[in-house]
């Protein structure tokens, strides 16, 4: 069991230009799976993003463990899948994740180890030597969560994680994710109500940049996707 | 190995796989070859006036054999004995107003032959011999004067050249009391230079070609980042800020002046094994630049022009690097190398606008080339002088160095935001 670890967002906002995407924002999370639920455009994305300190918030500070958001410390500590995002075609699985390791500051040894007991856990070990512009989009997706998992971060960010995975994948990704968080802070960004009703401990949903709720789901509210349906109807029914 | 060491290693194998780096690397490789052993299959005609039968050789048959001739007179000063042996083997054709026409600059050789079939031969034969020394001569002093100049007059004409370039060049007093005290020495030694002058004369072509070729190598290097999204896995990794950059930085210089140096070695190996480099290496630079007063030899002015090479290679590696972090567009970085490169080596600035037209002859495109590497305006630092090819030596490290601190802060400033 590792030691508690705390992620402080105090006061974070994001404007450009005359646009406010992200309001002022304070939330501090500990160990456990956090699930981020809105709508397109509702400012998860941009949040994640400046947790993961490679989005400059306009106002605010945001640290891990003590860490600034800024610091090779606080990136030491965390493992990010982003939303979209591409691989480097040339390189086959297992080359990729060695280079994500090196980037990580694993050493080769222990880069090695942890590449080939990741291709296994996400099913990719008989893919590992294939270029990775063969590879369909849920096994892409599947190197993609190898690749967050490497440094057995302390604050995962998983953007839209269970995006082009199969029903079969997102369970064991579920699960995968229920385990993390046991150690770890794990924040989940989604749209797929169901993916964080299972394994959440506590949600944070959020509209037109703010935080509109923030805490363990309370049966007594009702049920969680009428809830979210009902907060986001416009944006649902303009899709 | 250290992570820095491993990502450069990373880093390397990524531009090496790009298809783009070896379509680029292979096409300059032809084109420098094309430009050095083309000469193998250019053919020239030559006509017997009497019997019109024609002759044909090719262009390295005919320079290697004007080579066999003019090495024989290998270390001979240029002086009254010299020019008026020339002036003797040639005037035999003036007299007789049969003067040759040297079609080496066109193509085609036109050889008239006397009646008296043993008398043009053996005229033939002198010209041949001094034929490399009047050609020399010519350029010097020019049509009018090859037959008559003398030693004085030769070496007047060209102390003339460097004194009229006092004025076109806008020199400072400083800068012709320096030179008062270089003057060339004379009289200096003529060599047959075949192999160095080729090589001093695709200096720039190779420097031009090279600058392009690192252009397209290297501008996806920070841009595909982008493009691809990748950047966000590494902006968010921990050594993803100040150590990848380092990696890509060292990997694309290495890599640019590793093709340079590949390219430039093959070139001088090439002129070298058609030409040969080992009677004429020491040869003095006026057999190339007549009027020049620097004192080096034509084998020192090539591992001159060679170190600016490379030097231009590093900077033009980094000048790549910053320019795909900041347009994040590899189309757009590739369009900027080929502006800077030719608007270098295009554009004029008058030499009366002194400092602009001399801070353009301190860039790459404009000094490393055989004809400019040694202008006689000279750079003052620190109570000394300096000429523009130690100034670019000095220079490109320095250039290349601000650069790395500009890419340095485009970088940590990289920003995942809308694409």
């Amino acid at each position: 069991m590792r030691e508690q670890t705390e992620l402080c967002i105090e006061n974070i906002a994001k404007k450009y230009q005359n646009r406010t995407v992200v309001e002022p924002i304070s939330i501090k999370l500990t160990t456990g799976v956090y699930g981020l639920l809105g709508a397109n455009g509702a400012g998860k994305t941009t949040l994640m993003r400046m947790i993961c300190g490679i989005l400059q918030p306009t106002q605010g500070q945001i640290t891990l463990a003590g860490e600034p958001v800024t610091s090779e410390s606080y990136r030491a500590m965390l493992g990010y899948l982003p939303q979209d995002f591409g691989y480097y075609p040339d390189f086959n699985g297992g080359e990729f994740l060695l280079y994500m390791a090196a980037l990580k500051g694993l050493s080769k040894h222990q880069a090695r180890e942890k590449s080939r007991e990741l291709l296994e856990m996400v099913g990719l070990s008989e893919q590992a030597h294939k270029k990775i512009k063969t590879y369909s989009g849920g096994m892409k997706q599947r190197l993609g969560i190898a690749q967050a998992l490497l440094n057995a971060p302390r604050l995962l960010v998983l953007d839209e994680p269970t995006a082009g995975l199969d029903p079969k994948e997102r369970v064991r990704f579920r699960d995968l994710i229920a385990e993390e968080g046991k150690n770890s802070i794990v924040l989940l960004s989604t749209h797929i109500v169901s993916d964080v009703e299972h394994i959440a401990d506590s949600i944070l949903m959020m509209k037109d940049g703010r935080l509109i709720y923030q805490g363990k789901w309370e049966e007594s509210r009702g049920d969680l996707e009428q809830f979210y349906l009902e907060q986001f109807e416009d944006e649902l029914k303009m899709r | 190995m250290s992570q820095l060491g491993i990502l450069y290693l990373y880093e390397m194998k990524k531009i090496l796989k790009r298809r783009m780096t070896w379509i680029a690397f292979c096409g300059v490789v032809f084109i420098m070859m094309s430009l050095c052993f083309g000469v193998l299959l250019n053919s020239f005609a030559t006509s017997n006036a009497q019997t019109g039968e024609m002759v044909h050789y090719s262009a390295y048959d005919r320079a290697t054999q004007r080579g066999e001739w003019a090495e024989k007179l290998n270390g001979r000063l240029i002086d009254d004995g010299l020019l008026g042996e020339m002036q003797t083997a040639y005037g035999a054709v003036q007299t007789n107003e049969r003067l040759p026409v040297d079609g080496s600059m066109i193509g085609t050789i036109i050889m008239e032959v006397s009646e008296d079939e043993a008398e043009e031969e053996k005229r033939a034969e002198q010209r041949k011999r001094y034929e490399a020394v009047y050609n020399y001569v010519r350029e010097v002093v020019g049509n009018d004067r090859v037959y008559t100049v003398d030693a004085a007059s030769f070496y007047g004409e060209i102390q003339q050249k460097i004194t009229d370039y006092e004025n076109t060049g806008y020199l400072t007093e400083e800068e012709i009391e320096y030179w008062r005290g270089h003057e060339p020495q004379a009289p200096y030694p003529f060599y047959w230079t075949q192999g160095p002058k080729m090589m001093l004369a695709c200096i720039m072509t190779l420097l031009v070609l090279m600058a392009l070729v690192i252009g397209m190598m290297f501008s996806g290097v920070f841009a595909d980042e982008h493009m691809r999204k990748t950047d966000q896995l590494a902006l968010c990794s921990r050594y993803g800020r100040e150590v990848l950059y380092r990696a890509k930085l060292l990997a694309a210089v290495t890599l640019g002046v590793a093709a340079t140096f590949i390219v430039g070695g093959v070139t001088l190996v090439s002129f070298g094994i058609l030409y040969g480099y080992e009677k004429n290496w020491n040869a003095p630079l006026q057999m190339y630049l007549d009027d020049s007063p620097f004192a080096l030899t034509l084998g020192e002015a090539i591992v001159i022009l060679l170190v600016l090479l490379l030097l231009s290679a590093a900077l033009h590696s980094v000048l790549t690097l910053v320019l795909s972090a900041w347009t994040k567009s590899s189309v757009a970085t590739m369009s900027l190398m080929m502006v800077y490169t030719l608007g270098t080596l295009l554009i004029n600035v008058p030499g009366r606008f002194r400092v602009l037209s001399q801070c353009l002859s301190l860039m790459p495109a404009k000094l490393v080339r055989g004809t400019a590497f040694c202008d006689m305006r000279l750079v003052g630092a620190a109570g000394h002088y300096l000429t523009n090819w130690q100034t670019g030596m000095f220079l490109y490290p320095v250039l290349t160095l601000a650069l790395v601190l500009l890419g340095g802060l485009l970088y940590r400033r990289w920003q995942i935001s809308g694409r």
